[in-house]
């Protein structure tokens, strides 16, 4: 299928949100996660399945302030 | 009487009734809470356990002969001399998921200034199920790309300021020249929000 992500076009296998975060070498413990307009917080929220067309973001997070 | 006589009555009334939250008195929180007060709100409830010392000069709103001094108690003798008139609770503890939310509970917006990571973590995970505006800063070390440090919305009440890229363990220096433009865009976010207004 392929989702919207991080702004662009993504075609990926993965079955649900916290399967694709880790094709991505994203931790999602360091991370803000976005998916269809929801922060996602949790093992349980990051399982959510994975929809085609689906928008998703990451937003790291840094040290600094 | 505000320090702001550019607002309207309205204006001026809303944010001088406003509680607004600031989790951290460093870099991002001690310039959030001067803008804050400058804008012409008078209600701010801060958190911070640390004391000034002289490596936060480069960018916190403090001054040297404040060296040792608890940050909540300097900040606030620092906002008291821009406006006498103020109700500031001021909280000496290190912030955790057993009391954020009780300390900010009478907050209608929570601005996120913390400097480590873990920190900024731990107080997105425990208030962002709250539902209240909470207006972070992540990513704004170093100095240059001012450009690059946007303000955006993210999920339903999640305001994110910041590049989300440079990181203070990844040698960028915190300085004030580039914090500032993060902590005047969170407090810009908050004066919008108040007023009704896109952040």
């Amino acid at each position: 299928m392929k989702i919207k992500y991080q702004g662009k076009e993504t075609e990926t296998g993965a079955d649900t949100v916290a399967t694709f975060l880790t094709t991505q070498g994203v931790k999602p413990t360091e991370a803000v996660v976005e998916y269809k307009g929801d922060i996602l917080s949790g093992e349980a929220a990051l399982a959510a399945p994975l929809e085609d067309g689906a928008d998703l973001n990451v937003f790291r997070i840094v040290a600094g302030g | 009487m505000s320090a702001n006589t550019y607002l309207t009555e309205r204006e001026r009334d809303v944010l001088e009734s406003a509680k607004v939250g600031i989790a951290g008195a460093g870099g991002l929180g001690s310039n959030v809470a001067m803008l804050l007060v400058r804008a012409g709100m008078k209600k701010l409830v801060i958190a911070d356990f640390d004391t000034v010392n002289e490596s936060n000069l480069n960018r916190q709103f403090f001054f040297r002969h404040q060296l040792g001094e608890k940050k909540i108690d300097a900040l606030a003798a620092n906002l008291h001399l821009i406006e006498p008139e103020l109700a500031l609770e001021l909280h000496d503890v290190r912030l955790t998921p057993d009391n954020a939310d009780f300390v900010f509970s009478g907050c209608q917006i929570i601005v996120e200034a913390f400097d480590s990571a873990e920190a900024k973590k731990m107080l997105l995970h425990s208030l962002l199920p709250t539902g209240k505006p909470i207006v972070s800063a992540i990513g704004l070390a170093g100095w240059g790309r001012s450009n690059d440090i946007r303000t955006r919305r993210v999920g339903r009440n999640l305001i994110l300021v910041g590049d989300q890229t440079r990181d203070v363990r990844d040698g960028f220096a915190p300085v004030g020249v580039r914090v500032t433009i993060a902590a005047a865009m969170q407090a810009n976010s908050v004066v919008s929000i108040l007023l009704g207004e896109e952040p």
